[in-house]
């Protein structure tokens, strides 16, 4: 097991797909953010909103002057305006509007995208719209506008983050309800472009 | 015995949130987006909402606005700020805020609170 150093993989590759255990999720999206803080990036989230994301960065001690946020979240459940460094997008967007959107934001000459999480992507739109949204961003868009992409996703299914019964602390082991894990290559049922990776990050947050 | 509506887009929260709380006596409607919550309202009257807080539809913030005189407990599985957790606790009607994945228990224990207090923060 080695550190992540995600320039180095962005070197060899347009994009990246880091798979992450929920455990060290917090601990790998703030050593990526930290990794590429020196250079302009656009930062989309579904996860967290933008000020639990901002919160959470400078804890962390990540510089966040070079990052600009797309936020999916905040705008369904107060009204928002758009800020210097952050634009509030619509939870409920079409994948082809948000790729449009990304699109837009990055003909600004930024140096990498930040995708935070496909499987936010996956819950609510399904396998096929995160193909197509990573295929066409990658192969469209991030080589157009050079940029490279950093797509987080999330090791344990659907299933784990929204039933609480796998939360069920049971006496018998034996009746312990495991953590289902998604398989990734699953969801991408036809062959990754060259220039793409997927990294599985260890439960230990190393690759 | 108290009746709950339970609103989320995800069938296996909705079944299993149900199955629950009905083995501990209560009524459990269910809805699956803030429109059919809505719609539902008209006729029913739950003492408690249980809202997932990202669903397709009207989004949550224009759903919390239309509901009246009803506690509500957020379900959550996107992370908030403390400070927008504490915002949002202090609209109306707005009672709990549950992250997902939760404790069983622990829910069941937080609905037991919620339906205890007195209508209305």
């Amino acid at each position: 097991m080695s550190k992540l150093e995600i320039k180095k993989e962005l070197d060899n590759n347009q994009a990246a797909i880091l798979i992450l255990h929920s455990v060290n999720y917090n601990d790998v999206i703030v050593d990526v953010a930290k990794q590429l803080s020196d250079k302009k990036t656009c930062y989309v989230t579904f996860n967290k909103t933008y000020d639990a994301l901002k919160e959470l960065l400078k804890v962390n001690n990540v510089d966040t002057k070079n990052i600009v946020f797309i936020d999916g979240i905040t705008k369904n459940v107060k009204d928002s305006a758009d800020r210097d460094d952050c634009r509030f997008i619509d939870s409920t967007i079409a994948v082809t509007e948000l790729t449009k959107n990304i699109s837009e934001l990055l003909k600004h000459d930024f140096h990498y995208l930040v995708f935070d999480s496909l499987t936010n992507l996956f819950i609510y739109r399904g396998g096929g719209a995160v193909e197509y949204f990573i295929q066409t961003l990658v192969n469209n868009i991030l080589t157009e506008r050079n940029c490279r992409g950093v797509f987080f996703a999330l090791k344990e299914s659907k299933a784990y983050v929204y039933n609480p019964l796998m939360e069920i602390k049971q006496p018998d082991a034996s009746q312990q309800v495991k953590n289902p894990l998604l398989d990734w290559s699953d969801v991408f049922t036809s062959r990754l472009s060259d220039g793409m990776t997927i990294i599985d990050m260890g439960s230990n947050g190393s690759k | 015995m108290k009746t709950i509506l339970v609103v989320d887009d995800e069938p296996d929260v909705r079944d299993t949130v149900k199955m629950i709380l009905e083995k501990k006596g209560y009524t459990v409607l269910t809805a699956v987006d803030g429109d059919d919550c809505l719609n539902m309202l008209h006729e029913k009257n739950p003492d408690l909402i249980l809202l997932d807080i990202m669903m397709p539809g009207t989004p949550v913030k224009d759903v919390i606005k239309q509901i009246e005189n009803i506690k509500i407990a957020f379900l959550s599985v996107v992370r908030t700020s403390e400070a927008e957790k504490q915002d949002l606790l202090k609209q109306k009607n707005i009672v709990d805020f549950i992250q997902k994945p939760f404790d069983v228990n622990n829910l069941i224990k937080r609905v037991e609170v919620i339906l205890n207090e007195q209508v209305g923060n």
